[in-house]
């Protein structure tokens, strides 16, 4: 029978990682990870902050060509154009305001809520916000292009716009250098080439488009141009309660880009061609694109991550479920008792590999089928406390051992209790055969004991008492001898003197008897095979004395069997039956005694029957007493009946005696181990 | 005495039986004994059944001696049948044995015995008992 497939059901639990959690709360547990990191993530992408229910005030200034009042009086330029339109498509209330703080300034009063354009500085982001950028910038510094490029360590003179931002860059860049502003940077251009300045500090693309269209009186090509390092981003600006709005205003850019809105703009201000622009935007386009795909591709590693690392981890759960059931399997297979598991409807689920084929086809099968059918209550009970939560009693029950043979389980049943419930029970079952014949073998040790030493007991007893009997009646005639002899009665005489004679044949007979006994007990010779005829007619002719003396007739049966035993032992049985029989003949004027076999179910019983007095019933089962005596007036003993019945008893037969009560009879009925063969 | 003294002699031995029987003549001479040798016929004789059906040869004894060593129904069993029948319980039963055994002493009072003797050895102090025996039960012992 193969060993069933391992089941899993002692460490799994110690076998596993997230423990107290289960498999099905640690997938729960995942799986709100997940949904808190993707709603992390869904609302910092669409959350918005709030746009105040108000016209917003955007501000300009004078920085063409990105912002100016045009000659109509309205505010035009680059940048202006561009977040009007992305304004109007967003749906924002903008009121166009000039100023001449600058847009840093102008945010963080509060005079302004938005400004088109501005310079993604880190330090700005503290007092205002800068929506994602839309544009870039770099400069550059234009200067002779005789002239050597400057150190950090340039001390000229270099001429800007007043943009306070210029100003700033120009100083983080070249600190010891001298400020000559100009209203608008052509004008810083032609102070280079009019040589009143060493350079001119400009924004790369304007500074682009003049050196393409040079000012009067400057020669292009005695000027180069210097481009300094650094790329700045530039964004909308707002104040932190306006920032929404910048947001929005910046969203619509990309659509501005697709429909050429934006290339149209830009090639109207002559700063790049409209396949330029486009070409600039798809670029930002595929960046955000990038963005995009660098997040999906992050999020599948982390979740490829995610699921190795529960690949990995079930399969370290499932090597150390399987060490621990492989260690607990060898215990319980190894353990000369016999483990089962029992489950909630009291069936086997697993019975250790000690047990027999017998008990493990109980797999499946209700656990009470291990006791022998006429104890499987007990067990059943016992089982059933266990389910229930109880600890029973420890049973003992007859069942089968690996064998099969019949043995005795003392049988322990335990509930196994797991997340406080009982989840099953557990049983141990012990040979205890081996302890339950010992016991079985001690009381009927004890009780051999205890009937020999009762019938000790009688024996001395009566010994005493029976052998001062004829004492008494020796001493007291001996002197009753005397009276008479002195009162000359001779008849008293003689019969005082037969008496005394009559006193010492009882004690002489009582002796002979009680050494007779004392040799009972012990098989004297050694087991034989005994024609059981020849052994009758033996025994007839040794007690022939008395029979004749009474006329008894004696028929012994012709085909009487073999049988095995003591020869000396057995002939005293017969012999002391015959005597028996024609001891207690009575007043039958015809004594007979037939000695044969009759069978018995099978078994010869042997019996030796006579016509004489009979015994009452009430009486059959103390003629084989030790000196018991049902009449008093016989000479017997009590001896006899109780010596052949302890020889067919050390014989393994059985003795009984038979009779319808007082004048009926008495038949003797005995059996023998027969002989093997015949 | 106002009227005769019967004395029933329950003794499987014949010739213990003769030996009190003449022991009693020489000494209680006006004691009617009646004897009988094993148990059943004892309770026969008291309950007036079988051979014992007439009450002229079987009269209510006022004395019984009793040995415990019977045929058929033994002397305790006999004692405790006379001690729990309303009607015998009040006559005096002595057991006279041989055995001087401590366990049939109590056993014998257990079972309401008036008087434990065991006969002696010695034919001198059995005939000293007997004749004590007939002082003390005929001559000065009252019962109903």
């Amino acid at each position: 029978v193969p060993s069933p497939e391992p089941t899993l059901y002692l460490d799994r639990e110690k076998a596993q990682f997230l423990r107290p959690l289960g498999a099905r709360g640690r997938y729960i547990l995942l799986a709100a990870g997940s949904l808190l990191a993707a709603a992390l993530l869904a609302q910092r992408h669409f959350e918005r902050p709030p746009i105040p229910d108000r016209p917003l005030r955007i501000g300009f200034e004078h920085n063409p060509p990105y912002q100016f009042r045009g000659p109509d009086g309205m505010p035009s330029g680059l940048v202006v154009e561009i977040v009007a339109e992305a304004g109007r498509r967003a749906r924002l209330p903008l009121v166009w305001t000039e100023t001449t703080l600058g847009s840093e300034r102008a945010l963080r009063s509060g005079v302004v809520d938005l400004w088109p354009l501005i310079t993604d500085l880190p330090d700005r982001r503290r007092f205002i916000h800068i929506s994602a950028p839309y544009l870039q910038n770099q400069h550059v510094l234009v200067l002779p292009a005789r002239q050597p490029l400057p150190g950090p360590d340039f001390d000229g003179s270099v001429a800007h716009t007043t943009q306070a931002i210029h100003r700033r860059l120009l100083r983080a860049q070249f600190p010891g250098t001298r400020s000559l502003e100009t209203r608008e940077e052509v004008q810083a251009i032609a102070k280079v080439c009019a040589g009143e300045a060493a350079a001119a500090f400009l924004e790369s693309r304007t500074a682009l488009a003049l050196l393409r269209k040079p000012p009067s009186g400057c020669d292009a090509a005695a000027l180069r141009a210097h481009v300094l390092p650094g790329v700045f981003q530039l964004g909308v600006g707002a104040t932190f309660e306006a920032a929404g709005a910048a947001d929005r205003i910046r969203e619509q850019i990309p659509a501005l880009a697709r429909d050429g809105t934006l290339a149209t703009v830009l090639a109207r201000y002559s700063f790049f061609g409209p396949s330029d622009t486009r070409a600039a935007y798809d670029l930002l386009e595929a960046q955000e694109e990038n963005r995009r795909l660098l997040l999906v591709i992050g999020g599948l590693a982390a979740a490829l991550l995610a699921a190795s690392w529960l690949a990995w981890s079930l399969r370290r759960a499932r090597r150390t479920a399987m060490a621990a059931e492989a260690r607990w399997r060898t215990l319980v297979d190894t353990a000369p008792d016999l483990i089962a598991s029992v489950d909630r409807a009291g069936r086997v689920e697993f019975v250790s590999g000690s047990a027999s084929d017998r008990t493990r086809a109980l797999v499946g099968r209700p656990v009470e089928e291990l006791a022998e059918p006429a104890r499987q209550k007990e067990l059943a009970a016992a089982v059933r406390e266990a389910l229930r939560g109880e600890s029973p009693e420890q049973i003992e029950v007859p069942g089968w051992n690996r064998s099969g043979e019949p043995t005795w389980y003392a049988i322990r049943v335990a509930p196994v209790v797991a997340n406080g419930h009982v989840a099953s029970a557990t049983l141990i079952a012990t040979d205890v055969a081996k302890r339950k014949r010992i016991e079985a073998e001690r009381e009927e040790l004890i009780r051999e004991l205890e009937a020999r030493n009762s019938e000790l007991e009688r024996f001395s007893y009566t010994v005493s008492h029976d052998l001062k009997s004829p004492l008494i009646t020796i001493r007291g005639y001996l002197d009753q001898l005397e009276r008479t002899l002195d009162a000359g009665d001779t008849v008293r005489f003689r019969e005082d003197v037969a008496r005394i004679a009559g006193a010492q044949q009882k004690m002489a007979r009582l002796l002979d008897d009680l050494l007779q006994l004392s040799r009972i007990g012990r098989i004297v010779s050694a087991p034989e095979d005994v024609p059981l005829r020849e052994l009758v007619l033996e025994a007839r002719d040794l007690v022939e004395g008395r029979l004749a003396e009474r006329a008894v007739a004696v028929h012994v049966e012709d085909a009487l069997p073999v049988v095995r035993g003591d020869r000396q032992r057995l002939l005293e049985v017969v012999q002391n039956l015959i005597e028996n029989a024609a001891k207690f003949m009575g007043a039958q004027p015809a004594p007979r005694i037939e000695i044969g076999a009759r069978s018995d179910g099978g078994r010869p019983v042997f019996y030796v029957r006579d016509n004489g007095m009979g015994i009452p019933p009430e009486h059959h089962g103390k003629v084989f007493g030790l000196f018991e005596k049902l009449d008093a007036t016989s000479e017997g003993t009590g001896i006899g009946l109780a010596m052949a019945s302890r020889i067919v008893e050390a014989h393994g037969g059985r003795i009984w005696a038979e009779s319808e009560g007082r004048g009926y009879g008495t038949t003797f009925c005995f059996t023998l181990n027969e002989a093997r063969s015949p | 005495m106002a009227r005769a003294f019967d004395l029933l002699l329950v003794e499987d031995d014949a010739d213990h039986a003769e030996l009190v029987r003449r022991c009693l003549a020489e000494h209680v001479p006006a004691v009617g004994m009646h004897h009988v040798s094993d148990g059943q016929a004892a309770l026969d004789y008291l309950q007036r059944a079988g051979p014992f059906a007439n009450p002229a040869g079987s009269p209510r004894p006022d004395l019984i001696l009793l040995d415990l060593r019977l045929p058929l129904v033994d002397g305790l069993t006999v004692l405790s049948r006379i001690k729990s029948s309303p009607e015998l319980m009040d006559i005096p039963v002595v057991v006279l044995t041989t055995s001087d055994a401590e366990r049939d002493v109590a056993r014998a009072y257990e079972a309401h015995a008036n008087s434990y003797l065991v006969k002696p050895m010695d034919f001198a102090r059995f005939d000293t008992m007997v004749h004590d025996l007939g002082l003390y039960w005929v001559g000065w012992n009252r019962h109903p």
